[in-house]
């Protein structure tokens, strides 16, 4: 299309033509090889603008040589007939235009050229007079046509230039818009893309098609021959327009979410470059088998890339004409890709740390609860172990009064033991509902993640505030990075608080060296464990007794009667775990715990 | 005392860190007759035993109010048991794990009881079962 700014140079143009030459009739045509059309932005017919969007003048096909201007532009060379012109185009079979007017005495063309390319060509005809331009005419035209052709390229090449800046403006526009819309869903960014594209190029055929890998089979992308790439995963179509129609992409045939096959999509996945084939016809029957309804007759494909990975493919599309799309277009359409994509990546990224946050909550949510049962059932323990302490010994005063009492007033003892009958059953009624109580707080909380970290770096810090000097206690091998183990804190933390205690005081009398140390370790199935040495240097545990050791009220140490190691034991087990004991006397005693760690947060 | 004919009356330690059940146990078994001797401490009770040639101690597990775990009672229990006196003892607690009983009789205990109910304290059974106990000690002692 001819703009403002060159339809204004043609009509100077026209000023000097009108001066220089003998002319009725001047027009313009311009030549787009690329739509292989002609329009003509300027006619001035006796002197006077004539309105170029009748139907002789709107824009039509390129006819070659076939027809008057065009053989002009096709022959690269001016084009004069100055006489018998009816009989000279009959005798070479060139059909005059434009058609139904009478035909002129005199006719010259000449072709504007810019390096070898011919742009259009300037026509002047003369209806009433035979010879009117000659060869002094050729010349003078050739000189305005070489002018005004250099004036149009150097307007285009400006305005080109324009555009581009407009471009980078709209470009920069879509990327701080996709920057701001961190919440935005995968979409909606979408949607933007298509409407920021939309402001820049024709998007009436358009489409986004996003690619995710096979989880199971990897991609084998080819460095060396890109398009020998195989991939396994599956293309599905975020948004299209066909003809400016909204695809129902979830529910139109054709549309449907595919397996990488061997589409024009696919291949600028596989070779992850853009894609913009000069001959589209080819294009499907060389590397393409597939295509979505139609064959365009121009086809453009970026790629979405974020880094070397390919997150999908916007394509653009033109049913009406080849080679639509240039070399600008080319790199508008990527940049707005490489924006989509980081913007489709922070999306996921950001949607999937949502997800992470929310299933955090509710675990926290969860041992909050748990945390509150527990401290309910400690203080109802507590509660319980006061009742028994205190009513406890009412029935036994209560035995006690009766007895005082009823050899000293035998005239009150019938009400004197009604009332104490009433005291024994209320008391009993008080402690067996106290132990009713008890045992429902026995019912032990539901189990939490625990940091074992956390767990042991606290006990140590404890042991080095209270162990004597003459116990060295060494900590350096704590792994900081454990993961969590599901169970009940209070209990694990007694636990192995039992085994260091047995530890230290195993080197009470001959001192030594505490070491404690943790580790993340994944057996031959993958199971994750969560180990916790202690060992001593005490006086260590004969052989013959070691398999007693964890037998309820086993004791190496003679004052103390621990429920010890058999409650380890049993907190251990009950966490899934294993608790080992190695010893030699004179030597010291290492004792191994391993829990299951507990399952990684998933979906 | 007369040490020669066993009496049913003997000499009693109540280790017990609760006072009401201190108090209420040394009244009972006082107007049974019994001498009592009450503490509310390992250590006391260690003392008393150091001085004191008791019939009958009487022991509750948890000395710590403050310690769920705490079973210095039993520590008091094997060290009666392990220095070889004559004392007889009943072992009573408010709690205790499953096995317990059987593992204070393991260690020496005579008997052993809950404090409360529904397997608590019979009184009239409680009396009755120290009267055992003081002959019993008594007759060893001869």
């Amino acid at each position: 299309m001819a703009t403002e700014r060159i339809i204004n140079i043609l009509m100077s143009v026209n000023k000097g033509v009108q001066r220089l030459l003998e002319v009725d009739r001047f027009y313009v045509a311009l030549y787009d090889p690329v739509k292989a059309e002609l329009e003509f932005p300027l006619v001035v017919d006796s002197g006077n603008m004539a309105e170029t969007d009748q139907a002789s003048w709107i824009p039509r096909p390129y006819q070659g040589h076939a027809w008057l201007p065009d053989r002009a532009i096709e022959q690269k060379a001016p084009l004069l007939f100055e006489r018998d012109l009816r009989k000279r185009l009959e005798g070479e079979g060139i059909r005059y235009w434009p058609d139904g007017g009478k035909l002129p005495l005199s006719w010259l063309g000449v072709p504007m050229t810019v390096e070898g390319r011919v742009i259009g060509t300037l026509v002047v005809e003369n209806r009433y007079k035979a010879r009117a331009f000659g060869n002094s005419g050729v010349r003078v035209l050739s000189t305005i046509a070489r002018q005004t052709a250099l004036t149009i390229e150097n307007v285009r090449l400006h305005e080109r230039l324009e555009r581009k800046i407009a471009n980078l403006r709209a470009v920069n526009e879509v990327g701080r818009r996709l920057t701001l819309g961190i919440r935005l869903s995968e979409q909606e960014i979408l949607e933007l893309i298509y409407e920021q594209a939309s402001l820049l190029m024709d998007t009436s055929d358009m489409y986004i098609a996003l690619y995710e890998p096979d989880s199971e089979q990897p991609d084998e992308y080819n460095s060396e021959k890109p398009e020998e790439s195989v991939i396994h995963g599956t293309v599905r179509f975020g948004l299209a327009m066909d003809n400016k129609r909204q695809v129902d992409t979830e529910h139109e045939k054709g549309w449907e979410p595919r397996k990488a096959g061997h589409g024009l999509t696919e291949y600028v996945i596989r070779t992850k470059l853009p894609y913009r084939p000069s001959d589209v016809e080819k294009a499907y029957k060389t590397i393409a088998t597939e295509y979505i309804g139609k064959t365009p007759r121009s086809w453009m494909g970026v790629p979405m890339m974020v880094g070397n990975k390919v997150l999908g493919v916007v394509v653009l599309r033109n049913d009406e004409y080849e080679n639509v799309y240039d070399k600008d277009d080319e790199e508008v359409l990527q940049t707005i890709a490489g924006q989509a994509a980081v913007a489709i990546e922070n999306a996921r990224l950001y949607a999937d740390q949502r997800k992470t946050i929310r299933i955090l909550e509710e675990a926290q949510d969860k041992i909050r609860q748990l945390e509150r049962v527990r401290t309910m059932s400690n203080m109802a323990a507590d509660f319980v172990h006061r009742i028994n302490n205190m009513a406890g010994t009412i029935p036994i005063r209560v035995q006690r009064i009766r007895e005082i009492l009823s050899d000293k007033y035998p005239e009150a003892r019938r009400s004197l033991r009604r009332h104490l009958k009433g005291i024994m059953d209320d008391t009993n009624e008080l402690l067996m509902a106290s132990q009713r109580l008890q045992e429902s707080t026995q019912e032990i909380p539901q189990p939490q993640l625990i940091d074992v970290h956390d767990l042991v770096a606290t006990i140590v810090r404890e042991i080095r505030l209270q162990t004597p000097d003459f116990v060295k206690v060494y900590d350096e091998h704590l792994e900081t990075e454990l993961p969590p183990v599901l169970g009940i804190e209070a209990e694990l933390e007694e636990a192995i608080r039992d085994v260091t205690t047995n530890a230290i005081e195993a080197m009470v009398n001959t001192g030594g060296r505490f070491d404690i140390s943790t580790a993340y370790k994944q057996d031959k199935i993958g199971e994750g464990w969560v180990e916790i040495e202690v060992k001593d240097e005490g006086y260590g545990i004969p052989e013959d007794v070691l398999h007693n050791i964890f037998d309820l009220f086993y004791t190496t140490k003679g004052s103390s009667l621990g429920y010890g190691l058999w409650r380890t034991k049993n907190t251990v087990e009950s966490l899934g775990g294993e608790i080992t004991v190695d010893s030699e006397v004179g030597k010291g005693t290492t004792v191994h715990i391993r829990l299951p760690a507990a399952k990684r947060l998933k979906e | 005392m007369n040490l020669a004919t066993p009496s049913s009356q003997g000499l009693i330690l109540i280790v017990d860190d609760q006072k009401n059940w201190r108090e209420t146990l040394d009244e009972l078994l006082q107007a049974d007759g019994h001498q009592v001797q009450t503490s509310s401490s390992l250590d006391e009770a260690r003392a008393l035993l150091l001085t004191k040639d008791f019939d009958v101690a009487i022991l509750d597990i948890r000395l710590l109010d403050e310690r769920r775990y705490d079973i210095q009672g039993l520590e008091l229990l094997q060290e009666i048991k392990t220095a070889g006196l004559r004392t007889c003892v009943l072992v009573m607690t408010g709690y205790a794990p499953p096995g317990t009983e059987t593992h204070v009789q393991q260690i020496g205990a005579e008997v052993f009881t809950f404090k409360n109910p529904p397997q608590g304290l019979d009184i009239v059974q409680f009396r009755d079962t120290i009267r055992e106990l003081v002959q019993q000690a008594q007759m060893v002692h001869l």
